[in-house]
């Protein structure tokens, strides 16, 4: 799909250095590539990383909120791994052998640096990390979560990793409902902000979900696939209920439990993205005000063990009565 | 002082025993309660410490690549009081240094148990047979699948061979660890604990020794998973099983001692079982 808005850019040297230029990288850029406008999170981002995953900017005409730009180069082995954030707010990510993606101070810069291609593994590193970077400088709340929308309402699947938040994001998006977040569900003004219907899969996620997988994974060596779940729109969804999944310790998995007022709390905080960096990246506050404006939802907050979805053992159409009704 | 001390072992050795124990006696007023989650000594191959120390997702990564940041996730989670990991890793070397950094390391308190024994837990554990565990102690059981087909809810690992493991933390470079074997710990548990806290600089009393020793006396944690269950058990079998030291003499037939023997001899020497 082509977006509305396309230009040839001009990326010259110098607008990549000033971005980059706290982390003392001055890389030539290759040659110019074809911009498109994306819709993330209401966010008008003008690109020239290949981002299939996300929708065509069909919004109003304002000047790009975001600007994403790539540097064909090889990687500076000088930055340390993981992400690092500075006294501003500005941030590098350095992935070993895949990408490097640093976001200036004010959120509107993101240069992503990485050889070859920018494929489906690269992608995931923007759409998580960079995603919830952008989230905490914008003042926006990144869950650890994939998020369904269900008859305009949306439900957050929390978790931590491997927890099986995509799994059952693919399980409850079947006939009108949709994913519209996977792993990273960023929240503003008590509403999910769309990101995409792509959703990622293991192997064994999409034996029990019957999907037939595609001919590529997204890397070698992992049995992992995207797989679009649903029809995506961009509008924010209001948020009816966060369940909050993972393993219960004792003797048998206590299912789907009601979670308390300061339980839910605790369960949020313990969800916020990046939440070891969000002093640094100037969102501390929200450690504090988001997750208590998050407690009070129409639907509540649910605590589900998650060890029957490696067992298969899923009542899909039970679970979104009880989440939903 | 920061940094950490490592709680090292092969599988099926005692790790979680002495992991409880040093909780007792870190926090006694907050006695084991199996309903929880044991938040003290997390495994080293936590998924969320390595994702919310590097900023970064582990699912897509490969095993190397892990295996490669994993360094860093200890240098940057250094600071403030010691801390405790449960390590069932070997030691190694990763394209980034060592795995487990000296310059991060407090010590290393090492179990180790008779092979013949962790053989026997080890086939209960993993549901498998008897033949079938002593196989695997000649071989890497860790999980470091070449082409993963679903998300581990742990970092893969490397083990190596039980011999291998051994040797890799008794000759690591750096502080000597304490070695404390499974089976004097199940002798002299007293003893034992405060040679530990010894070297682990954790204060301790005749009293407080004592409780940590009742607190985790084998049928308590026995009954205690009979009752409210252990989320760290398998599926196959109780995790707290029998607790014995020489089961192998009624476990093993003479053909199966003789192999782990045969494949571990010098190692099983050097650590007083032969």
């Amino acid at each position: 799909m082509i977006g509305m808005a396309s230009e040839q850019i001009s990326g010259t040297l110098s607008e990549v250095s000033r971005v980059t230029a706290r982390w003392s990288i001055v890389l030539p850029m290759a040659h110019a590539t074809r911009t498109v406008d994306v819709h993330l999170c209401g966010w008008r981002v003008r690109s020239d990383v290949p981002l299939p995953q996300l929708a065509p900017w069909h919004g109003d005409s304002r000047h790009p909120d975001i600007r994403l730009r790539w540097l064909r180069a090889a990687l500076d082995a000088s930055w340390p791994p993981g992400l690092d954030v500075d006294a501003d707010g500005s941030s590098r990510c350095h992935v070993p052998g895949l990408i490097q993606i640093s976001v200036d101070a004010n959120a509107r810069e993101v240069v992503v640096t990485a050889a070859d291609t920018i494929g489906a593994v690269q992608a995931r590193f923007l759409l998580t990390t960079t995603l919830a970077v952008l989230s905490h400088r914008r003042h926006f709340f990144p869950l650890q979560a994939s998020c369904v929308r269900i008859q305009d309402r949306a439900v957050v699947l929390a978790g931590p990793p491997a927890s099986g938040k995509s799994t059952l994001a693919a399980l409850l998006a079947t006939g009108d409902c949709a994913v519209v977040a996977d792993d990273v569900t960023v929240v503003a003004a008590g509403s999910v902000q769309p990101v995409s219907a792509w959703v990622h899969l293991w192997r064994d996620a999409m034996d029990l979900l019957g999907l037939r997988p595609p001919a590529t994974s997204i890397r070698p060596g992992l049995d992992k696939y995207g797989v679009e779940r649903g029809l995506f729109r961009t509008e924010p969804v209001p948020i009816y209920t966060v369940c909050h999944l993972g393993t219960t310790p004792g003797r048998s998995p206590a299912g789907l439990r009601r979670l308390g007022r300061l339980e839910a709390v605790a369960a949020l905080g313990a969800r916020v993205w990046l939440r070891r960096f969000v002093q640094d990246l100037g969102a501390d506050e929200a450690l504090v005000k988001t997750p208590a404006s998050l407690v009070d939802l129409p639907g509540g907050h649910w605590q589900l063990d998650t060890s029957s979805l490696r067992s298969g053992n899923v009542p899909a159409p039970l679970l979104l009565e009880q989440l939903t009704s | 002082m920061s940094g950490f001390y490592w709680l090292a072992s092969y599988p099926k050795s005692g790790n979680t025993w002495l992991r409880l124990a040093l909780h007792s006696l870190l926090a006694p007023r907050n006695p084991i309660d199996f309903r929880q989650p044991i938040t003290f000594a997390p495994v080293a191959t936590s998924r969320e410490e390595f994702e919310s120390a590097l900023g970064i997702q582990s699912a897509d990564l490969t095993n190397d690549e892990i295996e490669r940041l994993r360094p860093t996730v200890w240098r940057r989670s250094a600071s403030g009081t010691p801390q405790f990991r449960k390590v069932h890793d070997t030691w190694t070397v990763t394209a980034d240094g060592p795995l487990f950094p000296p310059d991060v390391t407090l010590g290393t308190i090492y179990m180790v148990r008779d092979p013949r024994d962790v053989a026997i837990s080890l086939a209960h554990f993993l549901g498998v047979t008897v033949d079938e565990a002593t196989g695997r102690l000649a071989r890497d059981v860790g999980s470091r699948a070449t082409l993963r087909q679903r998300l581990p809810i742990q970092l893969p690992y490397r083990s190596g061979t039980w011999s291998s493991h051994v040797e890799s933390w008794l000759d690591a470079p750096g502080r000597p660890p304490c070695v404390v074997r499974y089976e004097d710990m199940l002798a002299d548990p007293h003893g034992e604990l405060h040679r530990i806290a010894d070297y682990a600089s954790i204060p301790v009393t005749a009293e407080t020794i004592a409780a940590a020793v009742a607190a985790t006396r084998f049928q308590r944690l026995a009954d205690a998973e009979a009752l409210h269950g252990f989320n760290e058990a398998s599926v196959s079998a109780p995790f707290f099983r029998s607790g014995r030291a020489g089961a192998w003499r009624e476990g093993l037939s003479r053909v199966q001692a003789d192999r782990v023997v045969r494949d571990h001899e010098r190692v099983m020497r050097r650590a007083g079982y032969l």
